[in-house]
């Protein structure tokens, strides 16, 4: 069995969304629906089918009628994120089905939502580096649309537009970066290419520097990462969906897949950690003085995928594919509460929340779970994926990791840095939401139970999947993304000295955000007005560099192009006519019709050609 | 006598002729003013045929040919010089430009024809 069968299935839905369309929304919700249910299927036959331990290649589908010249690889990383994926797709299309139950372009957005889930599964099951580029730029395009879903809105268009144009800045040097490999090591196989350009330095180090941009867009890294916050304008299944199982998950997941080429590259890997480092912590920072409930989530999603980045920067894949399964689910449940508390109160700044505990009891306490795992409390998901992080930072620090050990010692600080900020937005969150007083108008509901199942069923993970880290047979041994496995891998175990480090930071930032709410609680803890506030609202003012760097000379760059159409191309255009036109105004004057005008013209001209002609011929 | 009288006389005709043919306003004047021409040219046909002793005499055949054309020619001008005297009691030839292009015009930008 190929992995490409896992595609079939969201594929197939997003074709027949299209088609059937028209046919009304129950069959449009049935058939997406069934499509991520053939996904997660299949996605749990391969798993039980195929050893988990080794890659199982297969050469794509050779069949009668059909031929799919592309190969794939499943191993225990493709099979692991596969069902992460299918999972979080099938939650978010039944939500869906309630939440964008009044929405007239329903038909559109679940078929896209399948076609989204199709591109992200085609990258994860990937074995030809065509198809990775396939499904990689399919998911941009899936991004773009789907972000757009509220198009009337002016905001909804300019957020599909900018996630585009910055993912696709990125994409730029991904898609160099692929040819680059594809040509230094003559193959398209995944696997092939990536042990060539892995056993030579001067390619893993382009090839890496190149496809890094394409991560830092699709993840939305440093510079490259302020097309997330702003994808707040989508709908709230499609955040979930964005920033837990496809999209931002793709750039990680891609890093780890062709992890050894990676290790080749030191020079990428510092690179790397500086970038997770700065992202780290200017995300959590944003995140902590947002209005908007969404934004907060989307700040916070930037900063935990640097988490991410940064323990593929200390040369653990493990605990990166760790905390990306965990963070997906979390997050992925924090958006879709995000939505149900959306649904109900009909805003989305937090200003207009409170209260809502009592309200919306299934939501509350889901999302206080996943809120919990966010800030790595224990014994939640996000608790033991985040010290997997901080225990890879630890052994990069003692130079136990191919990049430098100043490395290590900057992702570790950063990473105890932001676990205190985390903590306290994730507070700042809940006291704002849940907590205290209603403040908007209206009586809030708890959500219909389309959207309260698929939160329930999120919390499950959200609290036990962690346990499996503690075992090196669990989840270490499934995750494997390296091509043979000689050694058993470690267990993704939290260090004692580590926890107690975070225990302390997050106690230190919840306390000092509950203290100064106690004094106000209607109030925010954050001084959203101060300066400095407004300053890291707005992203510290990146998108000011954007348009410095791009958009402005872009704008300059058409004006020249239009000034140069109108006046150089333009004008000459008219101006060959004119000039053919008064030529003909001249001529016009031989045939006015005065016979003996004409007659004395052309008797002067052949006399005088007569002359000419002789004074040639006699010279 | 030397060939060079007639062909001075021929010359002298001609270019009376297209004096009269360009400058003469009359129509029947213009008409005058060709046959002189024509006659020039004969005389110098007639001339270069002696000059050259021609034995076929092309030179005399073809004044005959001229001749008889240009009595042909007088008829249907004449004609047509009466028909527009009928219809519009002038025979002056600039005054005849109806054929013309009378108000030539200039496209400028932004115009369509």
């Amino acid at each position: 069995m190929t992995g490409l069968w896992l595609v079939a299935g969201p594929l197939v839905a997003s074709v027949l969304g299209l088609a059937v369309g028209g046919l009304g929304r129950r069959w449009v919700g049935t058939v997406a629906v069934l499509g991520a249910s053939a996904a997660l299927l299949s996605a749990g036959a391969l798993a039980t089918q195929q050893p988990w331990s080794e890659p199982v290649v297969s050469d794509g589908l050779r069949g009668n009628w059909v031929v799919l010249p592309f190969a794939s690889v499943v191993d225990g990383l493709a099979i692991t994120v596969a069902l992460m994926v299918a999972s979080v797709a099938l939650l978010v299309q039944i939500y869906s089905t309630a939440y964008m139950r009044d929405e007239p372009r329903y038909g559109t957005y679940a078929a896209f939502i399948s076609l989204f889930t199709a591109a992200m599964l085609a990258v994860v099951v990937a074995g030809d580096l065509l198809l990775l580029v396939i499904g990689w730029e399919v998911m941009g395009l899936c991004s773009y649309v789907l972000i757009g879903q509220n198009w009337q809105e002016p905001a909804a268009r300019a957020a599909a537009v900018k996630a585009f144009l910055v993912t696709k800045a990125g994409d730029v040097g991904f898609i160099i970066g692929i040819i680059v490999l594809i040509a230094t090591t003559g193959s398209l196989l995944l696997t092939d290419a990536v042990a060539a350009a892995a056993g030579d330095a001067t390619t893993a180090s382009v090839v890496t520097l190149l496809l890094l941009m394409g991560v830092v867009g699709k993840s939305a890294q440093f510079p490259l990462h302020a097309w997330l916050p702003d994808a707040m304008a989508g709908p709230s299944p499609v955040s979930a969906l964005i920033h837990a199982a496809t999209m931002v998950a793709a750039g990680i997941y891609v890093v780890a897949r062709t992890y050894p080429m990676w290790e080749a590259a030191p020079v990428t890997l510092s690179v790397m950690a500086v970038i997770a480092c700065l992202t780290m912590v200017g995300a959590a920072l944003a995140a902590l003085t947002q209005a908007d409930l969404k934004r907060v989530l989307a700040w916070s999603t930037v900063s935990q995928l640097a988490y991410m980045l940064a323990a593929l920067a200390v040369g653990s894949e493990q605990a990166a594919i760790f905390h990306l399964v965990s963070h997906a689910f979390f997050k992925a449940l924090l958006f879709l509460a995000a939505g149900a508390v959306i649904h109900a109160v009909g805003s989305t700044v937090m200003s207009d929340m409170g209260g809502l505990r009592r309200a919306m009891p299934v939501t509350s306490a889901t999302m206080a779970l996943a809120l919990l795992s966010l800030a790595g409390v224990p014994v939640l998901a996000g608790f033991f994926s985040k010290e997997s992080v901080l225990s890879a930072a630890e052994h990069a620090a003692q130079g136990e990791a191919v990049v430098g050990a100043w490395a290590g010692w900057a992702v570790l600080v950063t990473a105890y840095a932001t676990v205190a900020v985390t903590a306290a937005y994730t507070t700042r969150l809940w006291l704002r939401t849940f907590a205290g007083r209603y403040r908007g108008s209206g009586q809030p509901h708890e959500a219909p139970a389309a959207m309260r199942w698929p939160l329930v069923v999120l919390a499950v993970p959200t609290v036990a999947f962690g346990f499996t880290g503690l075992a090196a047979q669990w989840f270490p041994t499934w995750s494997v993304p390296s091509a043979t496995m000689s050694v058993l891998p470690e267990a993704l175990r939290p260090q004692p000295t580590a926890t107690a480090v975070s225990l302390v930071l997050i106690a230190v930032g919840a306390l000092l955000v509950t203290r100064i709410w106690r004094a106000r609680p209607t109030g925010d803890p954050v001084r959203l007005d101060a300066p400095a506030a407004a300053f890291a609202r707005s992203g510290f003012g990146w998108d000011a560099v954007y348009a410095f760097v791009a958009v402005r000379p872009f704008l300059a760059s058409t004006a020249a192009t239009a000034a140069v159409d109108e006046r150089l191309i333009g004008r000459g255009v008219t101006g060959v006519g004119v000039l053919a036109n008064d030529a003909g105004v001249g001529v016009q004057h031989a045939h006015r019709g005065y016979l003996q005008r004409s007659l004395t013209v052309s008797l002067t001209v052949v006399v005088l050609g007569l002359v000419v002609v002789l004074v040639a011929v006699a010279t | 006598m030397h060939a060079l009288y007639p062909l001075i006389l021929s010359a002298l005709l001609f270019g009376i002729g297209i004096y009269g043919v360009l400058a003469r306003r009359n129509a029947i004047l213009v008409l005058m003013s060709v046959e002189l021409m024509l006659n020039a040219a004969n005389i110098a046909l007639v001339a270069f045929d002696v000059m050259l002793k021609d034995a076929a005499h092309a030179g005399q055949s073809l004044t005959v040919f001229v001749i008889t054309i240009a009595a042909a020619e007088i008829g249907l001008g004449l004609a047509i010089v009466l028909l527009i005297f009928r219809q519009r009691a002038t025979i002056a030839v600039d005054a005849m430009h109806d054929l013309g292009e009378h108000t030539p015009q200039r496209l400028t930008e932004g115009t369509h024809p």
